[in-house]
Formats: structure tokens, C-alpha cells, sequence
């Protein structure tokens, strides 16, 4: 019984190790490639162990463009995108779940809605409108739309709410808690999970952003990441060390909030998941 | 002591004059430089040299500054939203096919006048140069550079097959018979190596007379007999090689810009090919023995098809500073600034001038020169200059991929192309 136990803990590692290496691959060969000489990327066989090791290739991106610059932007429009998204996410999703009034699930039903409409039909209205506020050329377009919440984290926010039994908040309000004392000191601290995950979520999606900075920035010096690193192609072919290495920088921060969000990230996404 | 202390102040008030009038004079002079935003497309290399171009043209003079960005044109997101804000930059960088549609709506400035009153014209560009990026009399952008398209065959696997390697296909049933001796597919009947591989539909359609619009009557002829003569020997060739093992052959093809480009592997042995595989060979195969002609054509077709794509610099209608962008597009494109940003690109200059200037001629090998005299003396096409071009040929490519299929004929998916881009068309007229 326990060798066959045993034997199947085994069979499990063993599928789970070569399936970490599978999805290992690619980030593996990103990480030598960002090492390697132009020559070496396209060597028939591929080699794997970079030769010479080209680690000025780091120096080079450093130069080529101003990726210090475009990382302070990217961290700052990121940062800020979060924090406000979060703020609003909270309150708003607080408002749909623990508050009864009227037309309530109608108003719900249309900000999810909102998640359905493909952001090329709202792209050149919304420019137009950043146009006319003056905002085109700056971070505003890029931030100041997080202060009015985000669907998917108001739905993700709403569901974990929905989940804390009411009897917590009554006897808040018999103690003489105020709505927002009850939403500030016993929903958001019950509610981490969901706003750590809510927060993993929009973090990667602003990092990431390509078309919205492209679109807003008009000017080079503000450029994030995302747009400046396609500096580095020209039109039909591309400095694969320099790319691979500013991917790989790029990528450092969401693996690394990934790694230390963890558990509060998973517990946040089954918690919505199950309890929904 | 008053009377020795007022000679020494005196210098020196003066000497405050004279700087803060120098000041005066520099400020003047600063505010009288107007600055004007460019929005380059090139990344890497080519970014460079086009930089060191503005940073020259900035530097030969005080009135004008330029303040390149760099703008992906990728599907126009940008450009498209800029212009329908009404904040677009003062000179931009589009793809061919958003020339005519952006500038018959309104979008884009005239540049005729600008360009006749500079002394520039039909001569100085490249036969059939000119016209590209013009509708309807009105010339809404100036061609980057040019990309011209010829007949590529690898002569290592023509000799490998006991053929003569320096004879390449010159008529349609040549090639033909080619294709076929050239072909092999392994014993599970997967293909090994495709004899010839058509990439782009238009090059046939022109190759067997027919052609895709009238540039003078500017009408729509998809329909065309020649068009239709092409795509039923599309259609022939795709029954026979069979398209379901060309599209799994072609999943295993790598990237065009690296050495496992399927051509430089001799996974394919003729097709079609840019001028920029002079330079793309050089790095990615310079082994590679391959010879560059004009394409194939079939008795009584055209012998000397050359298909031309490039980018194009344009001026927005809403733009800021007409004038000085101007300016900065005419020294940009001028022959000599033409032969250096096109060499630095591996591209063409579309000035003709420029072919003779040592930035671009120094740079010309054998191959380049064929590609340079089809421009010369062939049958230039470009993508079609109408407000539904994109269009048309989205719906070209529907009716091949129709025809691939065997759903319907030739000429019945033609006609319904050109049955929907004609509907199209009408909503402009």
C-alpha cells in the first residue's frame, strides 16, 4: 500500500517536473539568448550555453535606448494605475454587494457589460475626449481612468464581498460602526486575497500595455517599457540579444511580485472562484 | 571718491547692457526656431540613421527644429486616432495603403503645389514613382523608400537536381515543369521541398496581362480575363501539390529574417523575394548561391512585372506647421538624403537621382542592379491608390483563398470580389 503510494507520488513528480520544464523552455531560452552574440541566436544546431557569455548585452540595452527612463515611466504609470484601480475597485464593489438599493442588479449588469465592448470601439471617442481635456501627451489618459474602478475588479472584488457573512457587519453597526468604518476595519482586512489578486491582475495588464501608452504618448521621453523596447527592431529584423535581455528585465518584477503574492494570490482567485 | 567710482560703474552697467541685450538677441532668436514633431517608424539600426539625418538637417539650420519620435505604424492605431483628435504630428510616417483612403477623406494635406513650386516631379522620382500615393490629381504623401519584388531561384538545388542552374524559368510552362522536377515529398508522402512557391497573388494577375484597377479610369478589374487566366493556374497549381500538405509544410518554415528562412534551407527553391535579401542573405546565409530575374510570364503575358511597395511620408491637414514640415519633407527626400537612408534600409531610393550618389551606389551588387533595372525599365505596380485599396485586396486574397479550397472556380470568386469591392467603391462616388 505504501509502495504503491510511493510509486504514485513519484508518477505525480514526475509529470509535474516535466511539466515545469515544458512551460520552463521558453523563459530559459530568453534568458541565454539575452547572453548570446547576434551570431550565436541563430546557430544551426540551436546551442543552449551561450558562448562567449555576452553580458554587456545588459550594458548595451542600457545605451541603445533609455531603458532606465522608460522603466521609472512604466513603474510610475503602473504603480499609480494600481493604486487608484484598486481604491475605486474596492469601494465600488463594496456598494454592489453589502448595500441594498434600488436598481442595484440593473446597474451591476451594465458595468459588466462594459467588460464585453472590445476597446477598439471606444479607442478614437476616448481620444478625442483626452484631445479635447488637453491630456494627450501625458500619463492623465493612462491613469487618471483607473480612479473610476475596473469592471473585472469590481466583479472580482463583489464576489469576495458577497462571501462574508452578514452577521459580521450587523453587529458592527449594533456596536455603532459607521458603512464606511464597517468597509474600512472589517471588510478590506477580510478581504486581502481578492485585492492582491485584483492587484496582480491590473499590474500585469498596465505593465504590459502596449496599445494605450502608443496611443497617449506622443512624446519618446515618456514612453514605457512596452513601446520602447521596439526600438530595438528595425523593420524586418530585430536585435534578439537586446530584445531578449530587455524582456527578461521587464518580465523580473512580475515574477517576482508572482513569487512573493503567491498564496495570497491563489487563496484570492479560488476563494473567487468557489465561493461566487 | 564719488567722482572715481562713477567711471568704473559705468563699464559695467554698460557691460550688463551688452549681456542682457545678447540675451534678448538669443531668445529672439530661439523663439523665432519653430519646432516641428516627426513621427519616424524605424527601430534599431535604420532609427539611427534616420536620427543622424535629423539631427543634420537640424544643425544646417536655425529656423526649423525637428523633434523625431519613434512611432510603431503597426495597424495606424495611433495615427488613426491622432488624426480623428486633430492632434497629429507635423509630418508622419504611414503604410502605402493608408495614403489614398486617409487623404481623399480630408485627412492629409495636398502636397502638388508644395512639390511643383520646389521643382520636383515626375522625372526626378522612378518611372511609375510619382503617381503612387496620387488620386484623382491630388498627391497626399511622398514615398520612404522603395521595396520592389523579383524572381529568386536557388541555384545549389537546381544543380543538386541535375539542372542547369544559371537557367531559371522564363515562361510560365518552364516554370511549370520546374516546379514539378523539383518537388519531393518523403515516402509518408510528406512535402520535403516545395519547387516554387507563389506568395503574392498580384504578381500572376499582372504576369498574365490582367490587373487589379485601372490607374487612369481609376475602376476596379478584378474580373479581368488576365486575373482570371492567373487564378485558374493558381488553381491548378494548388490541386496538384495539394494545399492541405503545403499549409503543414509550411508550419514547420522559420522566421524570414534568420537563417531558417524555408528559401536559404532549400525547403523552397523559387519564389519571390525583395531586394532586401541582398542583405538579409549576407547575414542569415552567405553561403546561399542564388540568382535574382524577372518573373516568369506565359506566352503573350508580361515579361517585366515589378511590383513596388513602400512607406510614405505624409503631411496632416491638421497639422501645425505646414510649411516648415515642408521644408524638413524636402530635404528629406532629396536625392541625397535618399540614397543614404534607403542604403542604411537595404531598400531603394524612389529618387533617380539618387541610384548615381555613392551613399546608395557603393552599395549596389549584382543582384541589387536587376532589381534596380526592372524599376527601370519594367511594368511598375504598386498596391491599388483607391479609398477601398486595403479592401481590395482583403477580397483578392478571399477569392484565392476560395479558389485554394476548390469551392468555386476562378472566375466566379473574381466576380464576386469585384462585385463587393465595386459596392464599396460606389459609397465614395
Amino acid at each position: 500500500m505504501t509502495r504503491r503510494r510511493s510509486l504514485w507520488s513519484v508518477a505525480i513528480y514526475v509529470v509535474l517536473v516535466a511539466g515545469a520544464v515544458f512551460f520552463l523552455t521558453p523563459f530559459v531560452w530568453m534568458i541565454s539568448t539575452s547572453l548570446k552574440t547576434d551570431a550565436q541566436v541563430f546557430a544551426i544546431p540551436p546551442e543552449w550555453v551561450p558562448a562567449p557569455v555576452m553580458w554587456s548585452n545588459y550594458w548595451r540595452l542600457m545605451t541603445e535606448i533609455p531603458f532606465l527612463r522608460y522603466l521609472a515611466n512604466t513603474v510610475f504609470v503602473t504603480v499609480t494605475s494600481v493604486a487608484f484601480y484598486v481604491a475605486s475597485s474596492a469601494v465600488v464593489a463594496y456598494g454592489f454587494s453589502r448595500i441594498r438599493w434600488p436598481g442595484r442588479e440593473v446597474l451591476f449588469y451594465c458595468l459588466l457589460a462594459t467588460m464585453v465592448l472590445p476597446p477598439q470601439v471606444t479607442l478614437i471617442p476616448q481620444f478625442v475626449m483626452f484631445q479635447k481635456l488637453g491630456w494627450v501627451g501625458t500619463f492623465l489618459p493612462l491613469i487618471v481612468p483607473a480612479l473610476t474602478g475596473s469592471a473585472f475588479a469590481v466583479f472580482l472584488l463583489r464576489q469576495f464581498y458577497s462571501a462574508i457573512p452578514n452577521d459580521i457587519s450587523d453587529s458592527a453597526r449594533i456596536d455603532g460602526a459607521s458603512e464606511w468604518q464597517i468597509f474600512v476595519r472589517i471588510v478590506l482586512p477580510l478581504a486581502k486575497p481578492a485585492l492582491a489578486t485584483a492587484s496582480l491582475f491590473i499590474f500585469i495588464w498596465t505593465w504590459t500595455d502596449f496599445l494605450n501608452p502608443l496611443i497617449y504618448l506622443t512624446d519618446d521621453r515618456l514612453y514605457t517599457l512596452a513601446i520602447g523596447l521596439q526600438q530595438l527592431a528595425s523593420t524586418r529584423a530585430a536585435a534578439w540579444p537586446l530584445l531578449m535581455a530587455g524582456s527578461l528585465l521587464m518580465s523580473v518584477p512580475i515574477i517576482l511580485l508572482f513569487f512573493f503574492a503567491q498564496k495570497t494570490f491563489i487563496a484570492g482567485v479560488s476563494t473567487a472562484a468557489v465561493k461566487g | 571718491m564719488p567722482s572715481t567710482s562713477r567711471p568704473t560703474r559705468r563699464p559695467r552697467r554698460s557691460r550688463f547692457a551688452g549681456a542682457w541685450l545678447a540675451l534678448l538677441l538669443l531668445a529672439s532668436a530661439a523663439s523665432a526656431q519653430t519646432e516641428i514633431t516627426f513621427w519616424q517608424a524605424w527601430g534599431g539600426s535604420e532609427g539611427q540613421a534616420m536620427q543622424a539625418l535629423v539631427d543634420e538637417f537640424n544643425a544646417s539650420q536655425s529656423e526649423v527644429r525637428v523633434r523625431s519620435s519613434f512611432v510603431p505604424i503597426g495597424d495606424g492605431e495611433r495615427i488613426l486616432a491622432s488624426l480623428a483628435g486633430g492632434a497629429p504630428a507635423d509630418l508622419v510616417t504611414v503604410w502605402d495603403w493608408m495614403v489614398v483612403p486617409l487623404g481623399y477623406g480630408g485627412a492629409l494635406a495636398d502636397l502638388t503645389a508644395d512639390l511643383s513650386a520646389a521643382g520636383v516631379g515626375q522625372d526626378d522620382y522612378l518611372p511609375g514613382i510619382w503617381e503612387y500615393g496620387t488620386y484623382q490629381g491630388a498627391k497626399y504623401g511622398v514615398p520612404t523608400t522603395i521595396n520592389v519584388y523579383a524572381f529568386m531561384w536557388n541555384k545549389d538545388v537546381f544543380a543538386a537536381a541535375g539542372l542547369d542552374p544559371e537557367a531559371p524559368p522564363r515562361t510560365i510552362a518552364e516554370l511549370d515543369v520546374l516546379t514539378e522536377q523539383l518537388t519531393t515529398v518523403d515516402p509518408r508522402g510528406n512535402m520535403r521541398r516545395l519547387g516554387f512557391y507563389p506568395n503574392v497573388t498580384a504578381i500572376y494577375c499582372y504576369a498574365f496581362g490582367g490587373q487589379l484597377y485601372d490607374p487612369t479610369t481609376l475602376e476596379v478589374t478584378l474580373d479581368h480575363p488576365g486575373n482570371v487566366a492567373a487564378f485558374e493556374w493558381l488553381a491548378a497549381y494548388y490541386k496538384k501539390y495539394d494545399i492541405a500538405k503545403i499549409r503543414r509544410f509550411q508550419a514547420g518554415w522559420g522566421d524570414m529574417a534568420s537563417p531558417f528562412n524555408p528559401f536559404y534551407r532549400g525547403q523552397i527553391a523559387m519564389q519571390e523575394g525583395g531586394q532586401w535579401e541582398v542583405a538579409f542573405t549576407r547575414e542569415y546565409a552567405p553561403d546561399l548561391n542564388w540568382g535574382v530575374t524577372t518573373f516568369p510570364a506565359p506566352e503573350g503575358g508580361r515579361t517585366d512585372v515589378t511590383p513596388v511597395q513602400s512607406s510614405f511620408w505624409v503631411i496632416p491637414a491638421q497639422a501645425t506647421h505646414k510649411a516648415e514640415a515642408t521644408r524638413f519633407l524636402l530635404w528629406l527626400s532629396a536625392p541625397e538624403q535618399s540614397a543614404r537612408f534607403a542604403a542604411a534600409l537595404a531598400n531603394i531610393p524612389p529618387r533617380r537621382d539618387a541610384l548615381a550618389m555613392p551613399a546608395f551606389a557603393d552599395t549596389i551588387t549584382p543582384q541589387m542592379q536587376t532589381y534596380i533595372d526592372m524599376l527601370l525599365t519594367g511594368y511598375v505596380y504598386t498596391p491599388p491608390g483607391l479609398p477601398v485599396g486595403l479592401y481590395l485586396s482583403d477580397q483578392l486574397n478571399q477569392a484565392l483563398a476560395a479558389v485554394q479550397d476548390g469551392t468555386v472556380s476562378a472566375r466566379e470568386a473574381l466576380e464576386t470580389a469585384q462585385r463587393n469591392v465595386q459596392r464599396e467603391l460606389e459609397k465614395y462616388r
